[in-house]
């Protein structure tokens, strides 16, 4: 059975229940059913940025459970980002960054060479430098899920640009997250609760014993550990407890690293409610030992590790949790997370091997990111990137990729809020958020403009295909490989009439153009054909 | 039958349509109330405007409306942001309150009758998080388990009954234009409907862009599998063509009034020009980010300058120059504004220069139809802060918009309980005429005040007796804590009019500082009590 046979075959069967809502029986069982591009791509678009040709070819050639293996893998970390900027013109003058020269990294480099007035302006370039870096990364992405899980971390542990004000606690708070994606959560927790971005995103660097600062507290057990599902039992105490806790972090503004104020420091015990099993933390002088009683205590609670297991499901496999998946997918997540001692690895494996994730009501109904509908889109059209290294001739590309994301409300390192991006967590619309009638106007007119600018080759794409010649093998390997909700095939008969047999009903004229190399023809039937099918609704999801 | 439906069988169109629309010429005509067809087409559509201006983030009420008769007891709270007394705005005719040194916009805009002020609005059982309450607010449901709560928007179910079918049948004849305009990047819950937003996100409508709509004569044969196939398919075609309405009314309207060069007034200003653009548009939100602070939020050196200050004085001029555009525009007589946030913040103030989340706060309508004054008290700030670090609630927020239902979208029970889930009393904020209703806040406040409701002994301890007072009907009496939550319904049924005692036994409750809370038709009353050690 071929994929669209499978797809319509068992869509047709469940479509009334999916109609009023999803039913989903499946649980955790490996999956073992077929092993096609349908099935590939799924497994990529939603572990990766989009799937070239090339990458579903190879997976193809793998067992499920290898191909799992093999995106769960991690690679070295990459060479940090460069200064790619160069003269600054202000009204005061013309000034340099003297710390760094164009090319070299700025990471290690505490922005103090230059004149005092520019130092500002260097800053907010350097941050710019770090997101072109991290979309170069994005665009030239191993075969492996590390790229969209650094993205979830991002989400998870939401911080802005806006609030932190600084190049290097920006880098040296994403660099956590990418040395740790695959790690321990309860750990990087720990790690994060004291990362310098984030004590000044949530001010957890202002919290004193004299009148402390909830901020941080809040958002760690609401947004980040516990959540305010229907189990969740902490406390409004626990919350102000856990403030007290958090005491005296300052981050020193010369060097931007952490440090501790142990006189800043509330010394007294913290008490917390029984939804923490009535704890204690006794009040000491070392406020790393407190944090990780604290974090240790958090996660102790079952529902963190539920809260947890959600919140990777809404990224990767769907947004609303039902009682059924609660009970066959969160549940038994959560227990391997825990069984493993915080480690998300094993619950990573046995979510993307299972045949939930496979169940095709999963599939087709997440609705694109702006970094997976651009950075994928590129991707499936195998266009040709500069490294993520190349400064001089890659970061204009990554930031204009940047611009554009930003632009359909996905903005890196300035998400809208703490809680990250409302697609994966605001209840009802979810997904639906990310178009809208705002949105959904600068999707068109981007997916236009890279087919006009010749920036996405439509020709290879269609000349890669099985056979360009035939308009109806051509209209379905198009399908398969760009569309996850296959086009029904009277959408595939007037696509194909329409743009390729210029409205004549007559497949020759297609097979003849083709066949005679006859570019006139082929090339503006092709660009508009792909101009109108990355406008329609099927386009948008993955 | 739904009341549109019945418009349309009983009623020729002709007769009626040019009628409706103007929604004042009912009351002007003086239909009476007892006229069941011309009360019925006063509920129909009038062409009445909501413009709700979200304060995102959690506004500090008791910075913007500073408690001038417990100023000693606010200033001591929170002394490192405290407004200083001398520089409270002065609101005509009200001495126990003023407002932020920032907001002189908005205190000319009062004194000339064109703004109201809700004191403490809030809800039972504050939940703290920006998210969670901004859910509740927008949805007006606090129901705790995600499975079963309200997931649509308060006027989502409001134009969703007005407006039934939407957005198949959509846009049509009688109903050309955008439900709702949100001026937004994304939509919000506010205006979410059963099956999709009733609105339209649009940021800004001079952005012409190449969107084509896929559907011209694209089949569309087979029924989608999941609701985001079908939402997608809704949304890029209602994009399209209520785009181009968006954009030709935008085009057809003017503005006359100057707007200060600020987000929120340039979101205002595009929403008066939309108005007088031609749009019937009933609903339009807008929002202002910024409100959650917790840090510095005031100037170390001067407490009425800081990023506070520059929030209030966005807010203040923006709806100035929003009410005077209108006016010079003479649509000003069928819009109404109206403020909210997820809630108010601490009394007691960080050491951050800063306040942490906190419960109820006051709220803002305005426009040519309001009712001039300040509803409710102050809220009651104890002398010793470390006992009572929240503002209870004294208005539910469900009440303010049972409000808006009935005396500006014309409402009627039972209509008014099933879109807001449960009863909530109506509040005299708004003229009545408008609704045709009557009612003025200075008669309520009176009204409040000679309710009666003690609590003896003070303190209480295993036992104590409550006497409250009511004018009949229904009548509940709820006892909140420090946080602003309620923890126990004293009593909540209907009563005969006169004066009640209840006892109260062995209630379990911990020793401290409590309020109580009567509330009666549109009247209530909150006194602070006190639990002493048994």
């Amino acid at each position: 059975m071929n994929r669209r046979e499978f797809l319509t075959s068992s869509r047709t069967k469940t479509a009334a229940k999916a109609r009023s809502s999803r039913n989903l029986a499946t649980g955790l069982t490996p999956y073992a059913g077929a092993w096609t591009i349908n099935e590939v791509a799924h497994l990529l678009k939603r572990t990766m940025f989009g799937a070239r040709k090339s990458d579903i070819d190879f997976f193809l050639g793998l067992s499920v459970g290898n191909a799992v293996d093999e995106l769960l893998k991690t690679s070295a970390l990459p060479a940090p980002p460069v200064r790619d900027y160069g003269l600054i013109t202000l009204e005061e003058g013309t000034f340099d960054d003297l710390g760094v020269a164009i090319g070299q990294t700025w990471i290690n480099d505490l922005n103090v060479s230059s004149d005092e007035i520019a130092r500002g302006n260097i800053d907010a370039l350097r941050i710019q430098s770090l997101r072109k870096w991290w979309v170069g990364l994005m665009l030239n992405q191993k075969r492996s899920i590390e790229e969209k899980l650094l993205l979830f971390w991002h989400h998870h542990f939401s911080v802005q640009r806006e609030e932190v004000e600084s190049s290097r606690m920006l880098y040296y708070h994403h660099d956590l997250l990418r040395r740790n994606l695959m790690g321990n959560v309860r750990e990087l927790t720990k790690l994060v609760t004291v990362d310098p971005a984030m004590l000044k995103h949530l001010n957890g660097h202002l919290n004193a014993a004299k009148a402390p600062d909830e901020n941080y507290a809040r958002e760690l057990q609401e947004l980040m550990t516990i959540g305010k599902g229907d189990d969740s039992g902490y406390t409004e105490d626990d919350v102000m407890e856990a403030a007290r806790v958090l005491t005296g972090w300052r981050i020193d503004t010369d060097t931007f690293m952490a440090y501790f104020d142990v006189d800043a420091h509330d010394k007294d015990s913290k008490r917390f409610s029984a939804f923490y099993n009535n704890t204690t933390i006794s009040g000491s002088t070392d406020g790393m030992q407190e944090i990780t009683q604290l974090v240790d205590m958090i996660f102790s609670a079952r529902e963190a590790s539920r809260f947890f297991c959600r919140k990777l499901y809404k990224w990767f496999v769907y947004s609303n949790i039902d009682e059924n998946t609660e009970a066959n997918v969160i549940s038994p997540l959560a227990d391997i997370l825990r069984a493993n001692n915080f480690e998300i690895k094993p619950v990573l494996e046995a979510l993307f091997k299972s045949e939930h994730f496979f169940d095709v009501q999963n599939q087709a109904c997440n609705i694109k990111s702006p970094y997976d509908m651009i950075v994928g889109l590129m991707r499936d059209f195998n266009v040709s990137i500069p490294d993520y290294t190349a400064y001089a001739t890659g970061y204009p590309i990554f930031f204009s990729v940047y611009i554009d994301a930003a632009e359909m409300q996905q903005n890196l390192l300035q998400p809208p809020d703490v809680s990250g991006w409302p697609a994966y967590h605001q209840d009802p619309m979810h997904y639906e958020l990310w178009v809208n009638s705002n949105s959904l106007p600068k999707r068109a007119d981007f997916t236009d403009k890279l087919i006009t600018d010749n920036i996405i080759d439509v020709r290879s794409f269609a000349a890669a295909t099985s056979m360009p010649w035939n308009p109806d093998r051509l209209i379905e390997d198009i399908d398969a490989l760009l569309f996850r909700y296959p086009l029904s095939a009277t959408s595939r008969a007037y696509v194909k009439n329409r743009f390729l047999l210029n409205n004549t009903g007559d497949n020759n004229i297609w097979t003849n153009a083709w066949n005679t190399n006859n570019n006139a023809l082929i090339n503006p039937a092709l660009r508009e054909l792909f101009k109108f099918l990355l406008n329609l609704p099927e386009f948008h999801l993955s | 039958m739904n009341r549109r439906k019945f418009l349309r069988n009983t009623v020729p169109a002709t007769v009626v349509l040019p009628g409706l629309i103007n929604g004042f010429s009912f009351s002007a005509l003086g239909a009476s109330p007892g006229d069941s067809m011309s009360s019925l087409l006063a509920s129909a559509s009038n062409d009445h405007i909501l413009v709700l201006i979200q304060l995102n983030g959690g506004n500090d009420g008791i910075n913007m409306v500073v408690p001038l008769d417990m100023y000693a007891n606010y200033y001591n709270a929170r002394t490192n942001v405290a407004i200083p007394q001398s520089k409270v705005l002065r609101l005509d005719g009200v001495d126990k309150s003023g407002l932020h040194p920032a907001m002189t916009d908005f205190q000319n805009l009062y004194n000339d009758g064109k703004a109201s002020l809700v004191q403490s609005v809030g809800y039972a059982n504050q939940d703290f998080s920006h998210f969670r309450s901004t859910d509740i607010w927008m949805t007006g449901d606090i129901t705790r388990s995600r499975f079963s709560r309200e997931k649509t928007g308060w006027l989502g179910r409001y134009l969703e009954n007005e407006y039934p079918g939407y957005p198949d049948a959509y846009p049509n004849s009688e109903t050309p234009h955008p439900l709702a305009i949100q001026i937004a990047d994304m939509p919000s819950v506010t205006v979410q409907g059963p099956i999709l937003s009733m609105g339209l996100s649009i940021k800004d409508p001079e952005d012409v862009y190449t969107f084509s709509n896929p559907f011209s004569d694209y089949p569309l044969t087979a029924t989608a599998a999941n609701k985001e196939l079908r939402y997608l398919r809704v949304i890029s075609e209602k994009t399209k063509t209520y785009s181009d309405i968006i954009r030709a009314a935008y085009n057809q309207g003017s503005n006359l009034g100057t707007y200060q060069d600020n987000d929120l007034a340039q979101q205002l200003r595009i929403v008066a020009r939309l108005i007088k653009g031609g749009l019937k548009t009933r609903v339009y939100t807008v929002s202002v980010s910024g409100f959650d602070t917790h840090k510095k939020q005031v100037n170390p050196s001067d407490t009425t300058t800081g990023r506070h200050a520059s929030l209030m004085s966005e807010l203040s001029s923006s709806m100035a120059s929003f009410q005077k555009d209108l006016e010079l525009l003479k649509e000003d007589h069928r819009v109404l504004g109206m403020t909210f946030s997820e809630f108010g913040r601490r009394i007691q103030s960080n050491a951050s220069l800063g306040t942490d989340h906190g419960a109820a706060a006051p709220l803002i309508m305005f426009g040519k139809h309001v009712n001039k004054g300040v509803l409710g008290k102050s809220p009651d700030i104890p002398a010793d802060i470390k006992k009572v670090n929240n503002i209870p609630f004294q208005y539910d927020f469900r009440s303010v918009y049972a409000t808006v239902l009935e005396r500006w979208f014309c409402v009627k029970e039972p209509l008014i309980d099933t879109l807001l889930l449960k009863h909530y009393q109506s509040l005299p904020l708004i003229k009545g005429g408008p609704c045709g209703l009557p009612d003025t806040i200075e008669e309520n406040n009176a009204e409040a005040e000679k309710m009666i409701l003690k609590m003896s002994p003070v303190p209480y301890g295993i036992s104590a007796t409550i006497q409250f007072s009511t004018a009949g009907g229904f009548t509940s009496v709820q006892q909140i804590n420090a946080l602003g939550q309620v923890v126990k319904v004293i009593t909540a049924q209907d009563y005969a009019a006169g004066t009640y005692n209840l006892d109260v036994y062995d209630d379990k409750l911990l020793a401290g500082v409590y309020f109580l809370r009567l509330q009666n038709k549109s009247l209530q009353k909150v006194i602070t009590i006190l639990k002493g050690i048994q």
